[in-house]
C-alpha cells in the first residue's frame, strides 16, 4: 500500500467519526486501533503529519489509558 | 514526530479535512462523491432519532443515551405493561418474531430478553449519578445503536395467549 492511501484510510477514518461527532467537538482516535490495515507506528505518524498540516489539532495524546 | 502515544483527542479543521480527502483520493481511484456521508447512513430507529437526535447533536451524550434507554423501556411497558427485560418475556409473554429458524427461536428469544435487560441495567447504571461517563460520541453512537437495535427488534413482536 503506498504512502498516499495509508494516509488517505486516516483521513477517512478521521472524516466518519466527525459525521456522527456534534460540531467543534474533540474527537478520539486510538492510533493502531482504528484502521486495519495500519499499524500504530504508522497511524501515529500520519497523525503527527496531519497535525503539521494543520487539518487536525492534537488537543491531547497519551501513551496510556492509565494516567 | 512531536506526539508519540498512540492515544489522540484531536480537533478537526474541517475544510483542511475535506481539501485532503479530495486530494488524497485521487491516490486510490475514489472521488469524494463516492464517499456517502455517515449522516445518510444513521440508521438509528426513527422513535429513537426524534427523541434523542437533538440531544445527541447539541453534544448532551449522556443524556441522548439515558434518554434511548428510556424510550426502549417506555416500548416494552406498551406492548406488555412491564418495563423490564425479564418481566417482560416472562409474565408478558413477549415473543420476538424473526429467528434465523424454527429451532433456535428459543435462543433468539433469548438473546433479545438479555439484550433487553443490559438496557434496564446500562439505564440503572448511568441514571445514578450526574456524570454517566460518556463524552466520547463515538461511544454514545454506540449506545445508541445498541437502543435502536432493541427497537427494531421489539418491532416485529407478539404477545403469546
Amino acid at each position: 500500500m503506498s504512502p498516499e492511501e495509508k494516509i488517505y484510510k486516516v483521513l477517512r477514518r478521521i472524516k466518519e467519526k466527525v459525521d456522527i461527532s456534534p460540531a467543534n467537538s474533540i474527537v478520539n482516535y486510538r492510533a493502531g486501533e482504528e484502521v486495519n490495515v495500519l499499524g500504530t507506528e504508522d497511524e501515529i505518524m500520519i497523525l503527527n503529519k496531519l497535525a503539521d498540516e494543520r487539518i487536525i489539532t492534537v488537543v491531547q495524546n497519551f501513551a496510556s489509558d492509565f494516567i | 514526530m512531536k506526539y508519540q502515544g498512540f492515544i489522540f483527542e484531536i480537533r478537526v479543521n474541517n475544510p483542511e479535512l475535506e481539501k485532503a480527502i479530495s486530494k488524497y483520493s485521487s491516490f486510490v481511484g475514489t472521488t469524494p462523491k463516492d464517499i456517502k456521508k455517515t449522516e445518510e447512513l444513521f440508521g438509528i430507529h426513527s422513535d429513537i432519532r426524534t427523541k434523542c437526535l437533538s440531544l445527541y447533536k447539541s453534544g448532551a451524550h449522556a443524556e441522548a443515551v439515558e434518554k434511548s434507554f428510556k424510550v426502549v423501556k417506555d416500548r416494552l411497558r406498551e406492548l406488555t405493561g412491564y418495563e423490564n427485560g425479564s418481566d417482560a418475556f416472562g409474565k408478558g409473554k413477549l415473543y420476538i418474531k424473526g429467528a434465523s429458524a424454527p429451532n433456535v427461536e428459543s435462543d433468539f428469544n433469548k438473546a433479545v430478553q438479555f439484550l433487553m435487560m443490559a438496557i434496564d441495567m446500562f439505564r440503572n447504571e448511568k441514571s445514578h449519578t450526574s456524570d454517566a461517563k460518556i463524552e466520547d460520541p463515538v461511544r454514545s453512537y454506540q449506545y445508541l445503536a445498541m437502543s435502536s437495535l432493541a427497537m427494531s427488534l421489539l418491532d416485529n413482536s407478539m404477545i403469546i395467549k
